[in-house]
């Protein structure tokens, strides 16, 4: 038998005894044919990197802290020329250094610096053109120019710092523009609306972090997961209201909803999942009790009840934790 | 670009496209359909009453209302202080939602239009203030009262009206706005 029918077969018999999934495949698959990038190993967090992160966030700080204290002793100009032009300087530097691989990461640094004072400097630009930052149509447009700066970065040159400052300044402009639409309407109950929002962009979180699980983007998963499970619950048991305003249908579905996002954190291996699916679940318990249980049943029976409840999710979580891990090293 | 493989990331960007799109159907769609037609008076300034000093310790009180269909003014003399901003008499003004103009009334120009004072007019909208939003840090958003900008909302409608008085008011003073009644034919 030639070698590429003994390997077609072992896969075979990998797949019918389960000691392999389909993604885990296609991931081997894709790094043997180099779609997945050599450097993604240097991706992970080393010490340098997380310098690197800290020693940026730290420039970031010092700009905004150095325009704030002198405020008024800068001109419009040189209020400006910091902000603006220093994200400016530090997008460029980051530019030139990512021309060299030995300094690649050092450009992270820089790109890092330019994506957190970016807002400040376009903010300033604005407030001095005489543009009130407090209104939803110029923070669209502030959001919306950020969002098209960092996509089209994105597409140029591939970095994932880029994509995701595309991520966070597009949520910015979504509720900016939306903000911006309603005008003032008294019509939309605002809450309901807000809360309608953030589950749209929760789940668009976890959309986008499944669909770069077997990419090179795959290094923003686990936050997009834990920021869109937290939006996306968070908005489905706010929706659900407090007695006697209550929703019924939200209340009815969200425990499925957070079961749904327990069990599946064992298929897509997150443990965000499994952490905020059963956080949410305890919080649900306990909002259920408080809302109808604590009128007739009295506050101590309700509270005992609430605590098995608890102590139930809390086992079951454990549980499926320690299946999560029998499922990772059988994985590895 | 292989489609199949990509809907989750097509999926999760079309979400906010489509909310956006709902918004602007929502807010756009019902106009064609429904429009105010029942015309209102406002008054800009101290409505329903301002004060005229007469001494350091007295002033008169006028005061607004409407009776019978009618708006009438009456005035008492009331002991205290006569504060400035309280001492203008209010503008009246007639809105005609067709053209969305404003026409200023005087007392004898009311007097001679009958007046609905319920806040919902016989065709089920009302005039409200605005809300106006602000965001410190993206997703921390607040909202409140904008007194400068006006709406008449109603029937899954709202339109911002063109009322006269200037960008500069409060809930109180010689600038707000103040419906008055619907008219009626």
């Amino acid at each position: 038998m030639d070698q590429k029918a003994e390997a077609l077969q072992y896969v075979a018999s990998l797949g019918q005894d389960q000691r392999v999934t389909e993604n885990e495949l296609l991931t081997a698959f894709r790094q043997g044919r180099g779609e997945l990038g050599q450097g993604d190993k240097s991706k992970r967090l080393s010490l340098p990197n997380i310098l690197y992160g800290i020693g940026g966030a730290i420039v970031f700080l010092g700009i905004a802290v150095l325009v704030s204290q002198n405020w008024p002793a800068f001109t419009p100009l040189t209020r400006i020329g910091i902000t603006l032009g220093g994200s400016l300087v530090a997008y460029l530097t980051g530019v030139m250094f990512s021309q060299y691989q030995k300094l690649d990461a050092m450009s992270q640094a820089f790109y890092l610096i330019s994506a957190l004072v970016a807002p400040l400097g376009l903010s300033v630009a604005f407030y001095e053109g005489g543009y009130n930052l407090g209104i939803a149509e110029v923070q669209s447009v502030i959001s919306g120019l950020l969002l098209a700066l960092y996509l089209a970065s994105y597409l140029a040159f591939r970095k994932n710092i880029f994509l995701l400052f595309s991520i966070i300044f597009g949520s910015w402009f979504y509720f900016a523009l939306t903000n911006a639409l309603i005008g003032g309407r008294p019509i939309f109950d605002e809450l309901k609306f807000y809360e309608y929002r953030v589950l749209i962009m929760g789940l668009a979180y976890l959309l986008l972090g499944y669909s770069f699980l077997t990419t090179s983007r795959r290094v923003l998963t686990s936050w997009l997961y834990s920021i869109g499970s937290i939006a996306a619950l968070g908005a489905a048991l706010a929706l659900g209201g407090w007695t006697p305003n209550q929703n019924l249908f939200w209340e009815a579905i969200f425990p499925g909803v957070s079961l749904g996002v327990v069990f599946l954190s064992l298929p897509l291996k997150s443990r965000a999942f499994l952490i905020f699916g059963s956080i949410y679940l305890m919080v649900y318990i306990l909002k259920i009790t408080a809302e109808y249980f604590s009128n007739t049943l009295g506050w101590p029976v309700a509270l005992m009840i609430a605590g098995f409840a608890l102590i139930a999710v809390g086992y079951s979580t454990w549980h499926l934790n320690a299946k999560f891990k029998t499922v990772a090293v059988s994985a590895s | 670009m292989n489609i199949k493989h990509n809907i989750p990331l097509i999926v999760g960007l079309a979400l906010p496209i489509l909310l956006i799109l709902g918004i602007v159907a929502a807010i756009y769609l019902p106009s064609f359909f429904v429009k105010p037609s029942v015309n209102f008076v406002y008054a800009i300034g101290n409505y329903p009453r301002y004060c005229e000093a007469l001494e350091e310790d007295r002033y008169t009180q006028h005061m607004y209302a409407i009776k019978e269909g009618q708006l009438t003014e009456t005035t008492q003399t009331v002991a205290g202080g006569c504060y400035p901003g309280e001492s203008t008499a209010p503008q009246f003004y007639l809105y005609d939602l067709a053209t969305d103009t404003s026409k200023e009334l005087s007392l004898p120009d009311l007097k001679n239009l009958t007046l609905n004072p319920n806040q919902a007019s016989p065709d089920g909208f009302k005039v409200t203030y605005g809300r106006e939003g602000g965001a410190i840090i993206p997703f921390i958003f607040f909202t409140e009262t904008d007194y400068n900008s006006v709406f008449i909302s109603g029937n899954n409608i709202s339109r911002r009206l063109k009322v006269e008085g200037g960008n500069n008011r409060s809930p109180y003073g010689q600038y707000t706005f103040n419906f008055v009644g619907w008219v009626v034919e």
